[in-house]
């Protein structure tokens, strides 16, 4: 039998806390993917105010982690780059904000 | 102290800055929208059903059809050619075409419930002009409805003032004497087409002047 001690209950979250998720910059670049359907560098680049290079390379580590979806195109004759969360990225965006939520509401006041 | 806000129902401090959902979703939906291309859209498509109103025929008819088939792709185009990147590219999350729907229709009977009640207690039900006059007005709480739907996905202030003109309007158009029920349909109709050109003008004008392209092109270079 699992040991459902209430210790053990508010305890078991944090190992469930996704660490790439975790980093404020990333959470961030996933909350506003979760919330359309796709976007492209620049309008993530305006809505996080993260610098050019820094979007670059969390978005290189959400893709790395199968969380994020590029698809490059043109829009006209401009060179056009949509990025949207995966499947996998949806999931594991909800899990994160689950277990943060219950890790949070299991502290004492 | 930044808090976590899971679709605007619990709060738990998480970070140092609030992450509301909803809000973001509400922004990717304004940001969307702030090229003044809906208004615009949405005034070409009254002033097609004004010509039909007017002059039936198949050739208006096949316009009105036309536009509500070809329109979305066009502004797309038009969106692609004139205002990106600007403020770049998103899109948005579809919504679930069934509730969409009732909801469409469950709005539909209730405004034409309310009018029918009015009727019969205001002015009887014997006139069929009656029903004819009271069309602006009807036409006018449709536009309302769209509005308050665009209002709640994106918390742009404008589609209320939008709608608050939209029934006023429609309402005076009711009440006003005019020749004939078709041009009190019709003029209503052109007179909320032309203002929602003009209005959706003066947004992307606002929107180009804010947003210029060449803010941009080092950024576009890059990527």
């Amino acid at each position: 039998m699992t040991d459902t001690s209430d210790n053990t209950e508010g305890r078991q979250p944090l190992t469930d806390i996704d660490r790439i998720i975790h980093e404020p910059a990333r959470f961030l670049i996933m909350a506003h993917l979760y919330v359309v359907e796709s976007a492209d560098f620049l309008f993530l680049m305006r809505q996080t105010s993260l610098t050019w290079g820094n979007l670059s390379s969390h978005l290189a580590k959400l893709e790395e982690a199968g969380y994020l979806d590029i698809e490059k195109g043109f829009k006209g004759k401009k060179p056009h780059t949509m990025l949207s969360l995966t499947a996998e990225g949806r999931s594991a965006f909800r899990d994160y904000r689950q277990n943060i939520q219950q890790a949070l509401d299991d502290l004492p006041d | 102290m930044r808090t976590l806000r899971a679709e605007g129902k619990e709060e738990s401090p998480i970070m140092s800055e609030t992450i509301d959902m909803n809000e973001l979703e509400q922004n990717a939906y304004r940001e969307s929208q702030q090229d003044g291309f809906a208004e615009i859209a949405l005034g070409i498509t009254l002033l097609a059903y004004a010509a039909f109103v007017a002059f039936r025929g198949p050739f208006t008819a096949a316009l009105v059809v036309a536009l509500l088939i070809f329109q979305a792709r066009g502004w797309e185009i038009l969106r692609a050619r004139c205002t990106y990147p600007r403020v770049g590219s998103v899109r948005l999350r579809r919504e679930k075409t069934g509730p969409v729907l009732k909801g469409v229709l469950a709005y539909i009977f209730l405004v034409a419930a309310a009018l029918v009640i009015g009727l019969a207690v205001f002015g009887g039900l014997r006139s069929p002009s009656l029903w004819w006059n009271w069309l602006p007005f009807f036409v006018g709480m449709m536009l309302v409805g769209a509005l308050a739907h665009a209002h709640s996905r994106s918390g742009s202030a404008r589609y209320p003032v939008f709608a608050l003109l939209a029934a006023a309007a429609g309402l005076l158009a009711s009440l006003l004497n005019f020749a004939s029920p078709e041009t009190r349909l019709t003029a209503y109709l052109l007179a909320m087409g032309f203002f929602f050109i003009l209005a959706g003008t003066v947004v992307l004008a606002r929107f180009l002047r804010k947003h210029p392209a060449s803010a941009v092109e080092a950024i576009d270079d890059r990527h």
